[in-house]
C-alpha cells in the first residue's frame, strides 16, 4: 500500500523556481521582522503581506487556511479570556453590556497577526521549495550538513515507518483489537511502539549497508548547484522589507 | 569458464553473537555468467552478498572481485564501482528525496563530473524501464517502480558484477516478466539470490545451493534443481516445470 501524503515543496510556480538560499534568507528576515513588529498596523500589514505572498506563490488557499484557522482558534482560546478580564482603571469598550479590555484586545490582535504572518511565511517557504533544495540551501547558509542530512533522511523514512505502523495497526484490528482505556491496551500500544523502534533500527542498518555498497564515505554529494539570479535578489529585497512597513 | 570475475576461497563469517553465517565458502564466477544462489531462509545468502560487496568485513586474500580484495581497505573503497547489490527491500535502497538524487548517489560518490552523472542517471532510468522518473518521490512509487528505480541506481554505477537479493520480491507478474526479459538481455555478470526457482530456470545457467552458511552444491541449473533428494535435504522444492517433465 502506498500512502497518499501531500509532499511539501510540490507546489509549482515562480516562487519554486527561485534559488533556495535567497528564499530562506528572505523568509528568515521577514519572519524576524514580523516577530519584532510593534504597531497594530505593522503586524496587520505583515500578516496581509504573508498571505498575499503565499497566494502569489501558488500555495493553495485550502492548505493555507487548513493550517491557519486551527492555530488562530487555539490562540483565541488561550489568550481570549484576558479580553473579558479588564484590570481596574483600564479603558474598556462595552460589548452588549460586557466590558472588554482594549489593551488585551490589541494584544490578542497583535499575537494573532504575528502568528499568522510567521506560520504563513514558513508554510510558503516549505510549499514552494522541495525539501532537498531547502536542505542544500540551509547547508549553504551555514546549517550543519549532518543536521541537514538527518532531516532529509527522516523525511524519507517517516513515510516508510508510517506504512509500517499502518500494517501493524491493520494486523491488530483484524485480530479484534480495539483501543480501550485499560492495561491491556496500554501494553499493546507499548509493544507496537517498541516494534516500530526495533524495525526502524533494523531498517537504519540496512539503509547504511545500501549506502556503503554504493560508495558512501560520509559525504553527501549533490547534482544541483544553486545559482543566483537578479530575480532572487529582487525577491529577497521585496520580501525582507515587507513587515517593516 | 571465462576469466573469473569473482574468486572466493574459504570465506567464513560469524555474527557478534557467535552465530555462524558463512563457513568455508569457496566459489569462482566467470565474466558474463548468470548464477542463482538458492537456499532456505537464514542460509547466509544476504551475508555472502554483503561480504562480496565489502560491506561486511572479510580477511585479506579470501575474496577477489574484479581483481580487488575487499579485505584490503584501499581496494575495498574502489569496490562500489565494480559490484552492485540490489537489496531485498527497495525501501532500504531508496533513501534520497527524489528518484534522480537516488540514482545519482552512487555515481557522485565515484567522483564523476555532473554532466557524466546526469547522462548516467538518464541512461540507467531508461535501461530499468522508468525513463523520466528523475523528479518523482520514492514513497509515491509502486513496489514494482521502486524495484526498477533501485535497479537503475545500480546500473548507473556500471558494475561488473550485479548481486540481486530476491529480485522478484514485491513484483507483480508483469513486473516479474519484465525483469526476466531484462535479465536475459543484460550482459554483465549476475548472481541472483532467490526462492523463485522458475525464474532461476529461465535465466540462470548455474546454481549454487547454500545452507547453514555452507555451499552444499554447485552445478548446472537443470541438474541441481531436478535433484529431488538434494532439494528436499536443504528445504527446497523441485520446480513444478521439472517435476512435470520427470513424471512425463
Amino acid at each position: 500500500m502506498t500512502l497518499a501524503f501531500h509532499v511539501p515543496g510540490s507546489t509549482d510556480g515562480w516562487l519554486r523556481r527561485l534559488d533556495a538560499r535567497w528564499k530562506i534568507a528572505a523568509f528568515m528576515v521577514a519572519i524576524a521582522g514580523a516577530s519584532c513588529a510593534t504597531g497594530l498596523d505593522s503586524v496587520f500589514l505583515a500578516a496581509a503581506a504573508a498571505i498575499a505572498l503565499a497566494r502569489c506563490g501558488c500555495v493553495s488557499s485550502r492548505r493555507l487556511y487548513a493550517r491557519i484557522v486551527p492555530i488562530v482558534s487555539l490562540l483565541i482560546v488561550f489568550f481570549g479570556w484576558a479580553v473579558f478580564r479588564p484590570r481596574p482603571g483600564e479603558i474598556t469598550s462595552n460589548f452588549y453590556g460586557v466590558p472588554l479590555s482594549r489593551f488585551a484586545l490589541a494584544m490578542l490582535f497583535a499575537i494573532v497577526c504575528k502568528t499568522v504572518a510567521v506560520v504563513t511565511f514558513i508554510l510558503t517557504l516549505f510549499e514552494a521549495t522541495p525539501l532537498p533544495e531547502l536542505g542544500q540551501g540551509a547547508a549553504a547558509l551555514g546549517v550543519p550538513r549532518l543536521f541537514v542530512h538527518l532531516v532529509l533522511l527522516t523525511q524519507r523514512y517517516i513515510y516508510v515507518l508510517a506504512e509500517e505502523f499502518a500494517r501493524l495497526r491493520r494486523a491488530l484490528r483484524v485480530r479484534g483489537y480495539r483501543n480501550r482505556c485499560n492495561r491491556r491496551s496500554f501494553a499493546t500500544i507499548g509493544a507496537v511502539a517498541g516494534t516500530l523502534v526495533v524495525r526502524g533500527h533494523e531498517q537504519a542498518d540496512r539503509v547504511y549497508h545500501a549506502m556503503a555498497a554504493r560508495g558512501f564515505d560520509g559525504v553527501f554529494r549533490s547534482l544541483s548547484a544553486p545559482r543566483s539570479a537578479l530575480a532572487d535578489i529582487a525577491f529577497f529585497v521585496t520580501t525582507a522589507l515587507q513587515p517593516s512597513h | 569458464m571465462s576469466e573469473p570475475i569473482l574468486d572466493v576461497q574459504n570465506l567464513s563469517f560469524h555474527y557478534p553473537d557467535g552465530k555462524v553465517a558463512l563457513a568455508d565458502v569457496s566459489l569462482k564466477v566467470g565474466g558474463g555468467e548468470t548464477i542463482a544462489l538458492v537456499g532456505p531462509n537464514g542460509a547466509g545468502k544476504t551475508t555472502l552478498f554483503l561480504s562480496l560487496a565489502g560491506v561486511l568485513p572479510a580477511a585479506a586474500n579470501v575474496i577477489r572481485v574484479a581483481g580487488l580484495d575487499p579485505g584490503v581497505a584501499a581496494q575495498r573503497k574502489k569496490l562500489p564501482a565494480y559490484v552492485g547489490i540490489l537489496f531485498q527491500n527497495s525501501d532500504d535502497q531508496l533513501f534520497s528525496a527524489t528518484v534522480g538524487d537516488d540514482v545519482a548517489f552512487g555515481p557522485l560518490n565515484l567522483g564523476l563530473s555532473p554532466s557524466e552523472v546526469h547522462a548516467r542517471v538518464t541512461e540507467a532510468l531508461a535501461q530499468a524501464g522508468v525513463p523520466g522518473f528523475e523528479n518523482r518521490v520514492p514513497h509515491h512509487l509502486s513496489g514494482g517502480e521502486k524495484r526498477r528505480v533501485a535497479l537503475a541506481g545500480l546500473l548507473a554505477m556500471k558494475p561488473h558484477l550485479l548481486l540481486m537479493d530476491e529480485p522478484t520480491m514485491f513484483l507483480d507478474p508483469r513486473g516479474r516478466r519484465d525483469l526476466i526479459r531484462w535479465l536475459k538481455t543484460y550482459e554483465g555478470t549476475k548472481i541472483l539470490a532467490t526462492h523463485d526457482l522458475d525464474l532461476v530456470l529461465e535465466t540462470c545457467s548455474r546454481v549454487l545451493v547454500l545452507d547453514g552458511g555452507k555451499l552444499v552444491a554447485d552445478g548446472p541449473a537443470n541438474a541441481i534443481l531436478a535433484d529431488a533428494a538434494l532439494m528436499d535435504a536443504h528445504g527446497l522444492e523441485v520446480p513444478y516445470r521439472l517435476q512435470k517433465s520427470t513424471v512425463g
